[in-house]
């Protein structure tokens, strides 16, 4: 009985460490610049505008995918005000749980996004099809960049 | 000899008073023939006199059936008028809370507005390069898995505010009948689901065509077009008695296009420009009962 005990105690610590829902709430596995130095990082091809926790929330429908709005904790959204489809979104979750709720709805978004433009701008769906979507613990980091390369360079130490 | 002399006095004062009556007795009746309403099945109380018969606005436009502006809304003529010859008036600045019972049918501007401008409310009916001849056949609304057209979403809620602003996509599309049509027949189907609604016409913001040139936007997109079209959606207004909001007049500079820093193609606005428009809506609403719209009842 011991041993089974054990190996299930063991197994969680190990489960705990892995992808999405490892950290508790309250650790960012992400620097806290992260979304400043792919801003300044010659990611984006304009200068992108700040949304606010609320509107960050809607436009995510995090909601439907059931995550609380006071489940998202902290958040630093921008976004293209619609010349592009370019933005980056560092959003915290109050626990790995909600993370990865909130990585399901930031993949059906992404999805959405690429529906909506393939034919209004199809010159956005490489930059949505080459979308950063990183989920460490609580974090989950969005980026949609124009130039790819520059974004994957200043990600790649989380990738 | 007396009496008769009383008598006949008597007589004289009230046919004098019957005269006074009448013709308020004439106008009522000239409203509810306009109204389409038959005498029988007149409202028991008059229209107001002091108000002339200039200042009632027949509805001029055809009504499907079970619309709510057919019938004689409201018992007070002057709770109906509005004139919807003009756009619509500077009004004392509303709250956010004004538009959680609106709804906002548009395309990429609509939807910039409602995520930069800051009303935090509403419901988004928006996408992409939406037309206005996109609103009853385009099902590119994606719920849960089922697609709707614009319209087939609008009739699953009961708004009190519809704003509807269509136009950009369509300026390449070189018919301007059609669209004048296509706007008419869209505010039609908009009443027949949403018969309390306000609805609100947007007329175009301006574009910026050298911002649109410099970032290889389409060359279709020239203000000279987007001016007729606004024309053709302030007469389409008028005809179906809805509002009109005159958004270019507040947008244009004085090279008659949308200010260069207001956006970063020429088309779409930046986050302060956004606001600038929401805080036109706040700044732009009309009380329904001036509409002879009965919300209380829709609510």
């Amino acid at each position: 009985m011991k041993k089974i005990i054990l190996a299930s105690f063991f197994l969680t610590i190990l489960w705990g460490f892995a992808g999405c829902g490892s950290k508790e709430s309250g650790t960012d596995p992400f620097p806290a610049d992260l979304t400043i130095t792919l801003a300044e990082g010659n990611c984006f091809s304009e200068p992108l505008e700040e949304l606010s926790g609320d509107v960050a929330y809607q436009l995510y429908h995090l909601e439907d995918y059931g995550v609380a709005r006071e489940d998202l904790t902290a958040y630093t959204a921008l976004r293209s005000s619609g010349s592009t489809c370019e933005e980056v979104a560092e959003l915290t979750f109050s626990s790995g749980e909600m993370a990865e709720l909130g990585q399901q709805a930031l993949e059906n978004y992404l999805q959405t996004q690429i529906d909506a433009n393939q034919n209004y701008r199809p010159a956005e769906i490489p930059k949505l099809e080459g979308a950063f979507l990183l989920c460490r613990g609580n974090v989950l980091v969005l980026v949609v960049a124009n130039d790819i390369s520059a974004a994957q360079a200043i990600l790649e130490p989380y990738t | 000899m007396k009496t008769k002399l009383a008598v006949l006095l008597m007589t004289a004062v009230l046919l004098l008073t019957s005269c006074n009556t009448s013709p308020q007795a004439i106008l009522s009746e000239n409203d509810f023939s306009r109204s389409g309403v038959s005498g029988d099945h007149a409202p028991a109380s008059s229209p107001d006199p002091g108000t002339s018969r200039s200042d009632i606005t027949p509805p001029a436009f055809p009504q499907k059936p079970g619309a709510k502006y057919s019938a004689p809304v409201s018992p007070e003529p002057e709770e109906i008028f509005y004139d919807f010859t003009k756009p619509a008036p500077e009004s004392a600045a509303v709250d956010n809370a004004y538009f959680e019972d609106a709804a906002f049918i548009g395309d990429s501007r609509t939807d910039g507005m409602l995520i930069y401008g800051g009303l935090g409310t509403g419901d988004n009916l928006t996408h992409n390069g939406l037309t206005i001849f996109d609103l009853e056949s385009n099902p590119c609304f994606s719920r849960n898995g089922v697609k709707y057209t614009a319209l087939e979403l609008l009739e699953q809620n009961t708004y009190c505010k519809l704003y509807l602003c269509l136009g950009i996509n369509e300026l390449g599309y070189f018919n301007d009948i059609e669209f004048y049509d296509a706007y008419l027949d869209a505010i039609q189907s908009i009443r027949a689901v949403q018969p309390s609604a306000i609805i609100y016409i947007q007329g175009l913001i301006p574009l910026n065509e050298g911002v649109i040139q410099a970032t290889g936007g389409k060359d279709y997109l020239t203000n000279d077009h987007l001016v007729i079209y606004n024309d053709l959606m302030r007469q389409a207004a008028q005809e179906a008695q809805v509002v009109y909001l005159d958004l270019y007049s507040s947008f244009v500079n004085e090279d008659q296009e949308l200010p260069e820093e207001a956006s970063r193609d020429g088309v779409h606005l930046t986050g302060n420009y956004c606001k600038l428009w929401a805080e036109y809506l706040r700044t732009h609403t009309v009380d329904p009962s001036a509409l002879g719209l009965d919300q209380e009842e829709a609510s």
